[in-house]
């Protein structure tokens, strides 16, 4: 081993205590830049998946809620609308339209052939789903056509053909009925009881359905906001839509779980930069005055004909080596106390490394640099 | 025969205006050993670190037997010319009195076990018994480091040894073994010894006094 090495090798063992610091304070630094980073992710994919939704009860008109959904401050619209005392093929009940299959929990739903969610939901056809129970007691299968209609629509219709008074004018009110209600294909049958008088139907295909009021008022209307951040513009443009609806319509936006999320991430964030910024600054000063510390060291091996380069060199690669077993150890401290994934730890971790590792040279290397370069003999004239 | 030659040399510190060493020349000559007296202030660690090549003269001229020091690597000449005693022994704490002697050697590029094997016979001549080798200088009197920094300046090879107030820190019996060892090294080795002091009776051990005052060197 060259002189430079031994020299090395004494540099990192013979002052224990001196390299102990270096190693413990770098794997600090690297665990607290590790922790913040993990922390910083989870806040960070916490608010990017926040979901504040707007939900309107007691009687949304459709026409304000196509208004809402083209607004372009939500997205992903659901709708409920409870059609009472309805007729579906001649029998009478309360049926529930729903717009989003994927609410079905764990239901199975035996579809036709050329569908699956994922096609329902985003179809424009006029088509629907229903339990197979439902089905089955209305002698539905799968492919036939099913006609629904709102509340109160034929007698409306009666009164609009004033074909009301005899059978004779039911019979006609009925065939111009069946002319214009909906006809939608059954494409899915879900294999749950729990799903009984439900209809789904997807949410772009609501508008195919001719209401004899031109006035559908929805039960439930929820969209997400596609910017939390706009929730009060959009509680302004709703309030705006609804000025001329007369049934009084409940807006229920709650945005104080957003905001305490996007308060924590705004605040890792503001002090993410800050903290890197004080760790490298630290990486750099502290080895940088354990140089100078031993600046007097340098001053001898300078008298003895070592050049600066070399000094440098010894003293730079000594607390490189500290630094560096001191990060990897940092680095493990995460691994096992965060468990984060280390896909996602592992480039920023290397960059964070690479840049302490710069910090640390350039602290040191400043600081031998310029104990190398101060008068060898001014230095070494004192007694230690 | 002539070791180190100073030529008109003048020295000024950067900004001042008044020289610190004024045209000061002297044949060093081999063999023999030297004492440079002076007040403090009168420029005598100036003189010193041109010597050692830790300083540029501005005016004039230092001379390595045939060769210009403006010629030259002054790291390899502080390594292969000229040896340096302090007054505060300057030993590397990290290393153990033996590899204390040994390094400038091994910068010389001396293998390891040669190195060491002379380092050893070196500390002995000196009057650093072996088991004292493997300790480390703080574990040393003051008086066995400074003989320490002796034998470290004796393995270098250097012709010429600068010292800097080498007994400042000693006791008398101290001193007189330093000084006789310096002694030794200029009568018995052939090299130049230069010792810069306060102290009469060092200065009285020199085959020649030189004495710095306002920055002028003269010979006693």
């Amino acid at each position: 081993m060259s002189w430079k090495g031994r020299y090395l090798c004494r540099l990192l063992t013979r002052v224990p205590v001196r390299s102990l610091l270096s190693l413990v304070l770098a794997a600090l630094l690297a665990f607290a830049f590790g922790a913040l980073t993990v922390l910083r992710g989870i806040y960070g994919e916490a608010y990017r998946n926040v979901d504040v939704r707007g939900v309107f009860y007691g009687g949304l008109p459709y026409t304000a809620a196509q208004k809402l959904e083209k607004s372009g401050l939500v997205r992903d619209p659901g709708y409920e609308y409870i059609n009472r005392d309805c007729e579906i093929e001649y029998h009478g009940g309360t049926l529930y339209f729903v717009s989003h299959i994927r609410y079905l929990a764990q239901a199975e739903v035996d579809w036709l052939e050329g569908w699956d969610e994922a096609a329902f939901d985003s179809s424009d056809e006029q088509v629907c789903v229903m339990s197979a129970g439902s089905a089955l007691m209305m002698g539905f299968s799968l492919g036939d056509p099913v006609r629904v209609e709102e509340t109160g629509y034929t007698s409306a219709l009666a009164r609009e053909l004033d074909k009301w008074q005899t059978d004779e004018d039911w019979n006609e009110t009925l065939v111009v009925r069946d002319q214009r209600r909906p006809r939608m294909q059954l494409v899915g049958l879900i294999q749950s009881d729990e799903y009984d008088n439900t209809l789904y139907i997807p949410v772009t295909a609501w508008k195919h359905f001719y209401w004899i009021s031109n006035q559908l008022t929805l039960d439930l209307a929820e969209y997400s906001l596609t910017d939390y951040h706009r929730a009060e513009e959009f509680r302004e443009y709703a309030k705006e839509v609804l000025s001329h609806v007369q049934n009084i319509v409940k807006l229920e936006l709650d945005t104080s779980y957003a905001d305490r999320i996007y308060n924590i991430h705004r605040l890792i964030e503001t002090l993410y930069p800050l903290t890197i910024g004080a760790a490298l600054l630290l990486g750099g000063i502290l080895p940088g005055l354990t140089v100078l510390h031993v600046s007097r060291e340098i001053s001898i091996l300078r008298a003895l004909g070592v050049k600066t380069g070399a000094c440098t060199g010894l003293y730079v690669m000594a607390q490189i080596l500290c630094a560096f077993v001191g990060l990897a150890l940092g680095f493990l401290l995460v691994l096992l106390i965060q468990r984060p994934d280390p896909g996602t730890i592992v480039r920023l971790f290397g960059l964070y490394i690479a840049a302490h590792l710069a910090a640390c040279a350039a602290g040191s290397g400043i600081f031998a640099w310029l104990c190398a370069r101060k008068h060898v003999l001014a230095q070494l004239q004192s007694k230690e | 025969m002539s070791a180190l030659t100073l030529q008109n040399v003048s020295y000024t510190y950067p900004g001042g205006t008044t020289p610190v060493v004024k045209s000061a020349s002297c044949n060093f000559e081999t063999g023999k050993i030297y004492a440079v007296v002076g007040p403090s202030g009168s420029g005598k660690s100036t003189l010193l670190s041109m010597l050692a090549g830790l300083d540029m003269p501005g005016e004039g001229d230092v001379v390595l037997g045939d060769e210009n020091l403006k010629n030259l690597d002054l790291d390899k000449y502080r390594r292969e010319g000229v040896s340096i005693i302090f007054q505060a022994f300057c030993l590397l704490p990290l290393l153990t009195v033996r590899e204390n002697v040994s390094l400038p050697m091994e910068m010389q590029g001396i293998p390891e076990s040669d190195a060491r094997q002379r380092a050893a016979e070196a500390l002995v001549k000196v009057g650093i018994e072996e088991s004292k080798h493997k300790r480390f200088p703080s574990a040393l009197s003051g008086g066995e480091q400074q003989r320490v920094a002796i034998a470290r300046s004796l393995c270098s090879g250097a012709p010429v040894l600068l010292a800097d107030e080498p007994t400042g820190n000693l006791d008398g019996e101290n001193t007189r073994i330093v000084m006789e060892i310096l002694r030794r090294l200029a009568h018995e080795e052939g090299r130049c010894v230069i010792v810069v002091t306060h102290d009469p009776e060092v200065a009285d051990t020199a085959d020649l006094v030189l004495r710095m005052k306002d920055g002028v060197l003269t010979a006693e």
